[in-house]
């Protein structure tokens, strides 16, 4: 006979255990699927952190290169040209890609990054390349003018990978690097139009100093525009002689340094001081036969015995006339002097002396000076530029990419006179010819008898 | 019958043992229970797996922000670089004042600069200095650059050369008192690295055709107890590369660390280093983790005298603790570290302090911190050279 508790839990016990299970599957089913889906979620995620991450270095270390490029080597926009194939993506593992053409050093002679002997992202390093097989790096530059003054280059450094399901994936980082190349200057004495007119009244109307020049040449009758013109050809060699003038102590002192007794090192530094010396003076004398072309120009085409408004005469004209003449063989001197000072300092027995970035620092000075040199003075050193760079761009091979790509750049602009002239600021060429001829004109006005 | 009979009563009594076990109140929705547990650790599994991957993702991307505010920063460096090269010394468009630029827009951030001439310096100088704050997004980064104008030159280019860098505190803006802040620091770090030219020129000559780590550290005179192994494979089907050049303590001891800080004209005293728990023979390869601690010991070769091993932690903690009461006391060394350095120095100093007695390669990193903090501390504040 069945106990009442029997028949009392019997039915709800079953059905209780039945739904029990079908329950818990179906809560299982139901969180198990999202849970899958979750951690499905979560590795692809995973795994694109991963690519992201191993992309970002990658970009930052061309970026960080791109930078560093854009101080050591002038010509990075040729360069990037020439070695990224106008721009195209290219890959960055099997040597590929310029940036990633090697990666250790693993092939004697150590100490050397050479292409084609140490190894690139190959297969040497599978476990490296594996995951970056389809990273490909691509470039797009552009010059921009600054609303102010200056230039720049900007560079938009491009990644594209395949990531989950082949999907493309892009990633890009702006990089922006000065132009660095340098215009000519006014010369410091008539930058400030005040000082510099103050001093044209002293020269040419020295009985009204104190006046502004303005009032000067209104109450006389003259051509603002002339006597300026005049005047800046006048306070220019003068103050540029002056400063000349005064480093002549210093260069005396660093001249018996070098030849002196003293330890390499600090004869080299003399040298390399005694070349900066020369060589500041030398552009001063270049900026101002730039600055001064253009008033010669208006001296020569509209110069009048009443320009001042009072009578000169011709004699005293041509006199102070002959010290703008010195300009020309003052950049000259200043030119010979410079190379040959950094000559001393860069080669033996000096040179080595000198830490490796200075020196060779000196040599791509010397290159510039060299260069505009060739240009400006029509020197017919083209050669011997031409072999300096062919020694550096040898020596610097497998050290210092950014040194190889810019020798490679001047190379290629050195070829002949033709082609460095037209690689050269547009202004250069013809600075010398512009400003000697713009001066026998006016000495040829002033001479002939009105 | 009976069989059965007495089989069925023996089913019945099963039957009734068994529906009474599973009426037994503590088994009912039990597997519903293990199905709630199973689940949640599932969840809370699942969710750690998602929050993990979710934070290095953000920090990932934490980076890239921090990245591109850089890449703002160096944009507008270029812009204000650009302009200095093309207008140079004398007509530098700050001559008369500091010129603040407030949130130009660029590379899909802003940044704002502060640019100024050097305070208190000689017109001839030729320095200036930049502060730019760069933002992208949610990601902020303070730079100073001292720029150098170089002498007018028919060098076509690089007429403005930055002297220093450094980045700023995070919280500066561009303001003339955020970059006081920065300019005595700067200068001082100027000082020092004039200072440091003549031993820097004796020691470079012998530096000239070191390729190799450990030939370098003997130039430098140091004396890592045994070779210094290349801890980088060499790729599939390449040779090992032969970088474990021996350079025995021996070998080295007769060269004496070069004077790279003297200003008061005083040489600076070796601090104190850890002894070597284990003598290492120089043929015998070491794995790159007791050559990383071992080179560190050799940077400041121990001289402890007839100190016990635990008496030499406390010589050397007591000179950490001297060196930061200095600091600290002196106006001109205070500014050169920062409260976290501080408080590390202070941390460091207690580790050396409770060293055991006997040697041993836990206690021996604990006097190389402390070591290395002397010496860092002798560098940047001569002041406080113990």
């Amino acid at each position: 006979m069945k106990s009442p508790q029997d028949v009392r839990c019997r039915r709800p016990c079953r059905a209780f255990s039945t739904l029990e299970i079908l329950i818990a599957v179906v809560l299982l089913i139901l969180a198990v699927l999202p849970m899958l889906d979750l951690l499905i979620g979560a590795g692809r995620q995973s795994r694109q952190t991963a690519d992201y991450s191993s992309s970002l270095s990658l970009i930052t270390k061309v970026s960080e290169e791109l930078r560093l490029a854009g101080w050591e080597n002038p010509n990075l926009a040729d360069s990037l040209r020439r070695d990224l194939d106008g721009g195209r993506a290219s890959s960055v593992t099997d040597g590929h890609s310029p940036f990633f053409r090697t990666i250790e050093d693993d092939e004697a002679p150590y100490g050397f990054l050479d292409e084609g002997r140490d190894s690139p992202l190959d297969q040497t390093y599978e476990t490296l390349r594996a995951p970056l097989k389809t990273h490909s790096i691509g470039f797009s530059s552009c010059y921009r003018s600054l609303p102010t003054t200056g230039r720049l280059l900007e560079i938009q450094v491009g990644l594209s990978w395949k990531g989950h399901q082949n999907r493309l994936l892009e990633m890009s980082l702006p990089v922006c690097v000065a132009d660095l190349a340098v215009r000519p200057q006014l010369p410091k004495a008539i930058v400030d139009r005040t000082v510099a007119d103050g001093l044209i009244v002293g020269f040419l109307y020295p009985d009204r100093i104190g006046r502004t020049l303005t009032q000067v040449v209104s109450e006389a009758g003259g051509r603002l525009d002339l006597v300026r013109a005049l005047g800046d050809c006048l306070v220019v060699p003068r103050i540029l002689a002056v400063a000349v003038a005064s480093k002549a102590d210093q260069i005396a002192s660093l001249r018996s340094k070098v030849s002196g007794a003293d330890p390499s090192l600090d004869r080299a530094r003399a040298a390399l001081a005694l070349a900066l010396i020369f060589e500041e003076q030398a552009a001063r004398y270049l900026d101002a036969l730039v600055a001064l072309s253009t008033p010669l120009e208006l001296l020569a085409s509209d110069w009048t015995s009443n320009a001042l408004g009072r009578q000169i005469p011709s004699s005293t004209l041509i006199s102070s006339l002959s010290q703008v003449r010195d300009l020309d063989v003052g950049f000259c001197r200043c030119t010979v002097d410079t190379l040959a000072a950094y000559r001393q300092a860069h080669n033996q027995p000096l040179g080595p002396s000198l830490s490796a970035r200075v020196r060779t620092r000196t040599l791509v000075r010397m290159v510039d000076v060299l260069r505009t040199s060739v240009v400006a003075l029509k020197w017919p050193d083209l050669d011997y530029l031409r072999s300096t760079i062919k020694g550096f761009q040898r020596q610097q091979m497998g050290c210092n990419p950014n040194f190889v790509a810019w020798a490679e750049s001047e190379l290629e602009s050195c070829r002949d006179r033709d082609t460095l002239v037209a690689s050269s600021a547009p202004w250069l060429p013809t600075a010398v010819e512009r400003f000697e001829s713009a001066l026998q004109a006016v000495i040829k006005k002033v001479q002939t008898p009105y | 019958m009976n069989e059965s009979g007495g089989s069925g009563s023996f089913s019945s009594a099963i039957g009734r043992r068994t529906r009474r076990m599973r009426c037994f109140p503590g088994r009912s929705g039990v597997a519903l229970v293990i199905v709630f547990v199973v689940l949640t650790l599932l969840g809370a599994a699942g969710l750690s797996v998602a929050l993990l991957s979710h934070s290095s993702y953000k920090e990932v991307d934490i980076l890239s922000l921090h990245l591109r505010a850089i890449a703002v920063g160096e944009v507008g460096f270029a812009e204000v670089l650009a302009r200095m090269v093309a207008t140079g010394w004398e007509g530098r468009w700050f001559r008369d004042g500091p010129e603040l630029k407030q949130d130009v827009p660029s590379a899909g951030g802003t940044y704002s600069t502060l640019v100024r001439d050097v305070p208190a310096r000689r017109e001839d100088s030729q320095q200036a200095e930049l502060l730019i704050r760069a933002q992208y997004e949610r990601s902020s980064v303070v730079m100073y650059w001292r720029l150098l104008f170089t002498a007018r030159s028919l060098d076509g280019r690089i007429h403005v050369i930055p002297l220093m860098f450094q980045f700023g505190p995070d919280d500066a803006t561009p303001s003339p008192s955020a970059v006081d802040a920065l300019t005595g620091r700067v200068d001082a770090l100027l000082g020092d690295r004039e200072r440091n030219r003549p031993a820097w020129d004796n020691l470079r000559p012998s530096m000239e055709g070191v390729t190799t780590a450990p030939e370098l550290a003997g130039v430098l005179g140091l004396s890592p107890a045994g070779s210094i192994v290349d801890s980088v494979e060499p790729g599939r089907g390449r040779a090992p590369i032969p970088n474990q050049v021996p350079l025995t303590a021996v070998q080295t001891a007769d060269r004496t660390p070069p004077d790279v800080f003297s200003p008061q004209g005083s040489p600076p005293q070796p601090p104190l280093s850890p002894p070597s728990s284990t003598p290492v023979s120089s043929s015998t390869p070491v794995s790159s983790e007791t050559t990383s601690s071992d080179s560190e010991a050799s940077t400041s070769p121990l001289d402890c005298g007839s100190l016990s091993y635990r008496d030499c932690g406390i010589a050397l903690a007591d000179r950490l603790d001297a060196s930061v009461a200095c600091f600290e006391s002196d106006t001109s060394c205070k500014p050169l570290f920062t409260s976290s350095e501080v408080s590390r120095f202070r941390s460091d100093a207690d580790a050396a302090k409770n060293v055991g007695t006997v040697a041993n390669s836990a206690d021996d990193a604990k006097l190389v911190q402390a070591s290395s903090d002397l010496t860092s501390i002798a560098l940047r504040c001569p002041v406080c050279q113990k």
